[in-house]
């Protein structure tokens, strides 16, 4: 995939899809991540001008329970048309364009990544207005009615530490410390009123930060139906906070601060038991898709360095584990 | 068959001195992030040659110990511990399940990646917590 045929690709999709021709211009290729590629592109409509950034599915399998790029295209638009701060989908390309799958959205800037967020001095101002901005667009998240997201896949608490565990199960290695950690939650389901929309992947990293705060929040790929606290549990994972762990929520911001500005934001109160149960889920969740990169290596699906070596941090998600199981986790 | 020099654990340290001193400073941007990568992977295997072994011996005994087997197959071992967790045989929360898989976790973090901060901060409270309990 190179600028050029990128470029013509987009230009067929603009025009199939919108109805008018465009120019599509300064292509550049943007993160090389482990499994898309993001490219950045201008495109000019008349006299109306898009930045714009397009993701592509690189090929071979997801996770389980990651939505294919469609269905990420479709649960960001949904919320961007009401009203969470997450970029406008443009376009949705695919092979008829004669492009892998994937969809373009409109450009936001700002930092994504984390350790800077967390640790620059110039998002200081920022790192203070973020617990407010993270809880009332969570909170906004939550609230987005149900009804028009059927076709989102609802994951139910039980149903996903089934399916966890049996997707660990199937890498064929034996981790005490995992099986004990669904043992230890399955003792522990938290009570669900009814299922809300689900962001799935709520951490630094995803989110843009500029100087005023939270500029968006980006990749919906493990978007789902199911409990709220969900999302809460996974922004307090220690593995996100980049070093700032004393900053419980995603290394900007204490629990409690947290959990009291989703209370204001939302209305709805914070149980701290069924958020520790989510961060631990989330922290063996993690652990199990270190194991999956690890599997894809084996099995020569990645040649790439980096997730090739990612399977040995499962040792990591482990002492995460044993430390929120006997209560030392903060 | 005793390897002639140098052995493996000194020709991984070769290699990993040349990417680190001689190749990595004519690197940058994504080239030098995955060299920093290979570095950290050559250290793991480094640090497993010289811990492995220990490490894998005092997790057979413990678990041996723990499963009440006379086994001396880690992988079985672990895999008969698992089969227990999973049954409800062995509790989840059992201190002297805790105690096994703590002393396991830390075995394999110190070959993993000794310098995880989380790492760091349980070695320490628990040597304080010794000593502690030591006068």
């Amino acid at each position: 995939m190179n600028a050029d045929a990128l470029a013509q690709g987009l230009q067929r999709a603009w025009q199939r899809q919108r109805g008018v021709s465009v120019v599509v211009g300064d292509v550049q290729r943007l993160s090389a991540g482990a499994s898309a590629q993001t490219w950045a592109f201008t495109a000019d409509e008349g006299e109306d001008s898009y930045g714009c950034v397009v993701q592509l599915f690189g090929g071979g399998d997801n996770f389980v329970g990651a939505l294919d790029k469609t269905g990420q295209a479709r649960v960001q638009q949904h919320a961007a048309q009401h009203g969470v701060r997450t970029p406008e989908v443009v376009l949705i390309v695919g092979e008829a364009d004669g492009l892998p799958e994937g969809f373009a959205s409109r450009r936001v800037d700002g930092e994504t990544l984390g350790r800077r967020v967390v640790a620059d001095a110039r998002y200081a101002g920022a790192r203070r207005q973020l617990v407010e901005d993270c809880a009332q667009q969570l909170a906004a998240i939550h609230a987005l009615d149900v009804a028009p997201l059927q076709w989102l896949p609802l994951r139910d608490t039980v149903s996903q530490l089934q399916v966890l565990a049996q997707t660990h199960r199937d890498y064929g290695e034996s981790l005490p410390v995992f099986e004990a950690a669904f043992a230890w939650l399955a003792r522990r389901v938290p009570a669900c009123a009814a299922p809300r929309l689900v962001h799935g992947d709520f951490r630094t990293g995803n989110l843009a930060v500029d100087a005023r705060g939270l500029a968006a929040i980006f990749d919906w790929e493990l978007a789902h139906r199911g409990d709220p606290m969900e999302d809460l549990g996974w922004l307090c994972m220690r593995s996100w906070r980049f070093g700032a762990d004393r900053l419980q929520a995603g290394g900007f911001a204490t629990r409690a601060d947290f959990y009291a500005a989703y209370e204001r934001a939302s209305g709805r109160r914070v149980d701290p038991h069924a958020v520790r149960f989510w961060e631990t889920l989330g922290t063996l969740k993690w652990g199990i898709i270190c194991q999956w990169f690890a599997d894809r290596h084996a099995r020569g699906a990645v040649t790439a360095l980096e997730p090739a070596v990612i399977g040995r941090r499962v040792s990591e998600t482990e002492l995460q584990l044993l430390e929120l199981m006997e209560g030392h986790a903060d | 068959m005793p390897t002639d020099r140098p052995d493996t654990a000194a020709l991984i340290g070769a290699v990993r001195r040349h990417l680190q001193t001689q190749l990595l400073p004519t690197l940058q941007g994504a080239a030098a992030y995955d060299l920093r990568v290979a570095v950290k992977a050559l250290d793991i295997v480094s640090r497993s040659l010289q811990r492995h072994a220990a490490a894998s011996h005092a997790e057979r005994s413990r678990l041996q110990a723990l499963l009440g087997s006379g086994d001396d197959d880690n992988a079985q071992l672990n895999a008969q511990l698992c089969e227990r967790l999973r049954s409800g045989a062995m509790a989840p929360d059992a201190p002297v399940l805790l105690a096994h898989l703590r002393a396991t976790v830390l075995d394999k973090l110190a070959i993993d990646n000794p310098e995880f901060p989380l790492y760091r901060e349980v070695l320490q409270r628990d040597t304080a917590n010794h000593e502690q309990n030591e006068t």
